[in-house]
């Protein structure tokens, strides 16, 4: 760019449009952002997600300010003197484009300092590939900004700047609650945050959504200002190549990340543990969880270990577990204040043929109940388990202990006739 | 003397309702009513829809478009040679915003006639209301250039949110069922401040 365009750039990023999109990027990235604390907080991937997530406002609104600007020297009946001028047409254009693109480019990498400040120290899990996730962001809002321009150009009305903001916002509402097999959801620039735990996308989401994002805001801005538009078929077919790589994806794109779902586990016995990235809670949740533990001790059978949710339960074979669900996180990654840590036992019962399972069920309820030293409410309880639970924790600590440690044998192989003995003892 | 007033009076409406883009505001808002009616009956009918409360969004956006689309008549073409003129121009503007916003209302809740209470014509009423009000104060206060942004940006953002805790309901209002008697004040003062902030001020030059 000559000189001249450079200093049209500057007056731009200073009196343009460019200051507005810093800001409504700016405010609303950080008003979305901090709604989802709970779904980021010392995360990385989930904080990826989450920046994504909020490009299904930003997006729009880089769309509204894209028309806006794309419009304002009709509206200010200068586009014939800018005609006029001995410059290539695409010098104005990419000067419009760049200011409103650094605009929002400025107030979303302010959101995003900020709040990976805040992830960086308590992570526990920096692997994925989160940052390709991340920096996808600032190409997507470029693609809003360029269809933005596009549209100011063409359509010469006042409502064009709001419709295009609530259509593009409509859009990816649709795409994400409309995609049966997934494709179409990344050909928008909004990424859902809960499918970033524990999981990590596969390069060729990354790879597909830099051409079609790249190649649709080179389509845009090619249409636009090129003497000869013919030329915009070279970016479109970029951008076609990276949309045709999207939505041949296989399933829905994200793959389970066998690392960040490893699990790590507190030093000192009873065993506590809990997934990789969320390691972070690991000090604050093992007090309470080893509290639970140390009531099944001397249960022959029974758990020794408590693991977080979202483990392959697979992997543990017929091992016998406590779960906890840590629940909801503050923004610097500590547990939400006076909010409960669960850790729970539901003992499982696999019997066959259904009629036995239905019979003993309640024996399985009660014996959670034991676990979780929750006792039976009236209201949903049958009476056969308010009165087991009642006789149960009346008998002396070591019966109790006993008698859990024979319904884990008894269960285990759906034995009837001790499960029938065990029905006698808390009758 | 009064037979010479009465032309005089009609031309005056019939000037001030074309300088304020009056033919195109209207085709626009039957324009963004019938797309209303359309979104709306697809959300509700789609497959896998859970019927008329699907409708939220509709009931949340539909009346910042229409807002946006009557608010197309706010500025003046020169407000500072239209403010010379010895017109009771804040009478007028004030007249203004509620023909808009009856107008508006009116237009919209005639699509939303289905389940009214259910992000039907109650909501889309009161949306309307809230919506066209807080464009008309940021018309006051920044002018009409982009005086449907701020609005936009807060609908938007409370949008994905959704926060059904009925205390939260005095700033999620637009995204809140009738039901909720806390969400209609909101949009009330609004409609009240932008009505009377746009009347006393005008659009500001921008």
């Amino acid at each position: 760019m000559s000189r001249a365009s450079w200093r049209a750039l500057r007056t731009e990023l200073l009196r343009g449009t460019a200051p507005v999109a810093a800001l409504a990027t700016l405010v609303l990235g950080a008003v979305l952002m901090y709604s989802e604390t709970n779904s980021w907080a010392a995360r990385w991937m989930p904080f990826a997600a989450a920046v994504r997530f909020s490009t299904g406002v930003l997006a729009p609104i880089a769309i509204g300010l894209g028309v806006w600007q794309g419009g304002r020297e009709r509206r200010r009946r200068i586009n014939e003197q800018l005609a006029s001028t001995a410059r290539p047409a695409w010098q104005p254009l990419l000067v419009s484009f760049a200011a409103v693109t650094l605009g929002c480019w400025l107030g979303l990498v302010v959101v995003v300092v900020a709040a990976g400040a805040l992830v960086a120290p308590v992570a526990t899990y920096t692997g994925g590939g989160w940052w390709w996730l991340l920096a996808i962001t600032p190409v997507t809002l470029a693609a809003a900004t360029a269809v933005g321009i596009a549209l100011g150009r063409a359509i010469p009305t006042w409502v064009a700047a709001p419709a295009a903001m609530i259509v593009g916002y409509g859009v990816q509402v649709i795409a994400h609650d409309n995609s049966p097999t997934g494709g179409l959801e990344w050909l928008v620039p909004s990424v859902l945050i809960y499918n970033a735990f524990g999981q990590t996308l596969p390069g060729q989401i990354h790879l597909g959504q830099a051409l079609w994002f790249g190649g649709l805001a080179a389509t845009m801005l090619v249409l636009v200002a090129a003497r000869r538009r013919v030329t915009a078929t070279v970016p479109a077919a970029v951008a076609l190549a990276g949309a045709t790589v999207l939505v041949a994806s296989p399933g829905y794109g994200w793959e389970p990340d066998p690392v960040a779902s490893e699990l790590v586990c507190a030093e000192e016995d009873p065993r506590v543990c809990l997934l990789r990235y969320e390691g972070f809670l690991l000090d604050d949740v093992t007090p309470a969880a080893q509290q639970v533990l140390a009531r099944f001790e001397g249960v022959p059978g029974g758990p020794s270990r408590a693991i977080g949710t979202g483990y392959d339960w697979a992997l543990l074979g017929d091992e016998p577990y406590l779960l906890i669900d840590t629940g909801r996180v503050t923004i610097t990654g500590d547990l939400y204040p006076g909010e409960w840590l669960v850790v729970s036992w539901w003992p499982t019962l696999p019997c066959e043929p259904f009629d036995a399972y239905g019979e003993y069920l309640w024996l399985a309820d009660l014996a959670g109940s034991w676990g979780n030293q929750q006792e039976p409410d009236p209201g949903w309880g049958t009476p056969e388990l308010v009165a087991g639970y009642a006789t149960l924790t009346a008998l002396p600590m070591a019966e109790q202990q006993a008698w859990i440690g024979d319904f884990i044998a008894a269960s285990r192989s759906c034995d009837r006739a001790a499960l029938a003995e065990l029905v006698e003892r808390v009758a | 003397m009064t037979g010479r007033r009465r032309p005089g009076r009609f031309r005056f409406v019939r000037l001030l309702l074309r300088a304020r883009n009056a033919p195109p505001i209207a085709t626009g808002l039957v324009a963004v009513a019938v797309a209303t009616w359309a979104a709306a009956h697809w959300l509700a009918t789609k497959e896998g829809s859970a019927g008329a409360i699907e409708r939220l969004p509709v009931a949340a956006l539909a009346p910042l478009l229409g807002a946006a689309v009557a608010s197309a008549g706010f500025p003046a073409a020169d407000e500072e040679l239209e403010r010379t003129a010895a017109v009771r121009w804040r009478r007028i503007r004030l007249l203004q915003v509620l023909l808009a916003g009856v107008a508006l209302a009116g237009a919209l809740a005639l699509t939303g006639l289905w389940e009214p209470r259910q992000y039907g014509a109650f909501e889309l009423v009161r949306n309307a209301a809230g919506t066209l009000g807080a464009i008309a104060l940021a018309t006051a206060l920044i002018g009409a250039r982009l005086a449907w942004l701020p609005v936009a940006g807060y609908l938007l953002a409370v949008l994905p949110a959704q926060p059904e805790d009925p205390a939260t309901a005095w700033w999620s209002w637009p995204v809140q069922p009738w039901a909720s008697s806390l969400a209609r004040w909101p949009a009330a003062v609004l409609l009240a401040l932008g009505a009377a902030g746009y009347a006393w001020r005008g659009a500001r030059s921008s």
